[in-house]
């Protein structure tokens, strides 16, 4: 693809998809810095890819490369210093219930970025992009029957790597 | 656990996103899309100025240069500030446009070395390939260019250039560049890490002089020992220095080869993918004529062996030397009589039957010939016991003489 086309492509999608990649990388991430991490993968794999973006598959390769940029970003903060980052949300719990929540929400997000693929595409778009099953399942290229088993198989998973935990 | 779960999961998707990511996922996206626009402006600028610079002759190969990939840099910001990712190298490289290189072997003095140039489009335009005699020891020496389709290979030790478009053929020369691309090279890393089959360590010097030194430990398929790839990765520009690769045997490295990226986007002189300036009495055979040999049609092996040694003959007597060229396999007719000056062929005494060829490695057949051949004054019969025959590289219902007579 030449250079001023992938421009044109990459700006069309970029703009079309921005706010979709913005909330889910956000609720995926729910810290600034982690986020902007994972915001630049993102952007440097649509730019990478972008003649995939270019068809009606665009919206399945869009969250393929946002959760794969969450996952690098993921893997490059647990790798650095094990930390856990700060939980951003502040509910009205007790201090001691705040903390507790807090920490499970980012084993949740940290879960999620571990997921396989479709698993992960599933349940993100089911809860944090809060779309119904016939949705999924376009997106997907799949029934809708298992789209709701790819989020079951999600939320399976998710237990059990809490539990392990 | 599991209503836990579900229950922040449904928080999370019912929570608003802040104004202030809002602005922050604009300002980045922001600075990606600049970034990229600048990298076009930049290219179209100095392009320009390299074309006002360069003669004529220079023009095609200025018109496909680039500048370095400035993608990475003005995006990712000034190492330092952002930890080092394989990912901006992989991004740097995709706007390579030229390359120089040199790939070294254990217990090999002299490298091999590759130019290749692309266009914008990140398409092979040319490649020249320098091959030491230890890569190929029955070829020995080569030099290849390759454009269009075509390649030209100066078999240096046997005073030949061949000229090829057998798709085979390209494809294995071509498979070198493939091999060596950065680009690829990089890709295969990051995919190994991330199937979880390969530790990857950074090591980024303070000082923005020094390289970055990338450590990528593995295992090859079937290989019980790990292999260790070492990259220098420059600071400035993210594109890969080197790479040199060890086996780790109980504890030791045993070097297994290095690759040394020499130059990226830097003019390469056309002159360089020109095979011209051969020594004197240098065959040129070129395969991707049409004419080359004769057409084969319902004869049986044997007897199109037999024919077509009558007939180069025969072109010989009659000093048809461009006929006879062309059944040498596309040797061009000046050539010939070059090499032919001082000899005249008289007549044809004898056409043998032919059979297979003494070197089964030839897949051709032997016609033994006898000519009358008249040199310094003198005639004499001169017995020809293995002229060789067989289908044309490429031509395979063309026949044509192969390997000298």
């Amino acid at each position: 693809m030449e250079y001023s086309r992938r421009i044109e492509v990459f700006t069309r999608v970029k703009d079309q998809y921005l706010q979709l990649v913005t909330a889910v990388l956000w609720k995926l991430t729910g810290d600034r810095q982690l986020f902007e991490e994972a915001m630049q993968y993102t952007l440097m794999g649509m730019w990478q890819h972008v003649e995939k973006l270019d068809g009606d598959k665009a919206p399945s390769y869009i969250y393929r490369i946002a959760l794969s940029a969450n996952s690098k970003a993921w893997r490059n903060r647990v790798g650095k210093n094990g930390d856990q980052i700060p939980e951003r949300a502040a509910v009205d719990k007790s201090p001691e219930d705040r903390a507790g929540q807090a920490e499970l929400v980012a084993k949740v997000r940290r879960a999620i970025a571990r997921l396989p693929e479709n698993q992960s595409k599933a349940i993100v778009m089911r809860y944090l992009g809060q779309r119904e099953y016939d949705e999924i399942a376009r997106t997907l290229g799949c029934s809708e029957v298992a789209s709701r088993s790819h989020v079951c198989k999600a939320l399976a998973s998710l237990r059990s790597r809490l539990h392990e935990e | 656990m599991s209503k836990d779960i579900e229950k922040i999961l449904n928080q999370l998707g019912s929570e608003p996103v802040p104004a202030e990511i809002q602005r922050l996922a604009e300002g980045v996206s922001m600075r990606f899309q600049k970034s990229v626009s600048h990298k076009q402006k930049t290219t179209a600028l100095n392009l320009w100025e390299m074309i006002m610079r360069s003669g004529i002759a220079k023009l095609a190969a200025a018109a496909a240069i680039v500048v370095v990939g400035l993608l990475a840099v003005l995006f990712w910001g000034p190492l330092g500030s952002t930890a080092y990712a394989l990912e901006q190298t992989l991004a740097a490289l995709h706007s390579v446009r030229t390359l120089h290189m040199k790939d070294l072997a254990p217990d090999q003095d002299e490298p091999k070395e590759f130019w290749i140039e692309c266009d914008e489009a990140g398409n092979l335009l040319n490649v020249r390939l320098h091959m030491p005699a230890w890569d190929s020891p029955a070829d020995g020496p080569k030099e290849v260019v390759w454009h269009s389709g075509k390649a030209e290979v100066w078999f240096k030790a046997k005073g030949v250039v061949v000229t090829v478009n057998e798709k085979d053929k390209i494809a294995q020369l071509l498979e070198m560049v493939v091999v060596f691309d950065p680009k690829r090279a990089l890709e295969r890393v990051m995919r190994l890490q991330e199937e979880g089959r390969a530790q990857v360590q950074i090591e980024q010097p303070s000082n923005k002089a020094d390289p970055i030194k990338v450590t990528v430990t593995y295992k090859d398929k079937g290989d019980q020992d790990d292999i260790q790839d070492v990259m220098m990765i420059n600071q400035a520009t993210l594109l890969l220095e080197s790479t040199h690769r060890y086996r780790l045997v109980n504890g030791q490295s045993q070097f297994l080869g290095a690759d040394e990226f020499l130059s990226y986007n830097q003019p390469i002189d056309p002159s360089m993918f020109v095979l011209d300036n051969l020594p004197a009495g240098v065959m040129r055979v070129d395969m991707t004529r049409q004419d080359v040999g004769l057409a084969r049609g319902d004869l049986t092996e044997q007897e199109m062996a037999e024919k077509v040694a009558k007939e180069f003959f025969e072109a010989l007597v009659a000093e048809d030397y461009d006929k006879a060229g062309r059944l040498m396999g596309g040797l061009t007719g000046d050539a010939l009589k070059t090499m032919l000056t001082g000899k005249k062929f008289m007549r044809i005494v004898s056409i043998g039957k032919a059979g297979p060829h003494p070197n089964p490695a030839t897949q051709g057949w032997a016609v033994p010939c006898e000519v009358e051949l008249q040199k310094d004054g003198q005639t004499s019969v001169v017995p020809f016991p293995v002229l060789g025959v067989r289908p044309v590289q490429g031509q395979p219902d063309r026949w044509a003489v192969f390997g000298g007579f």
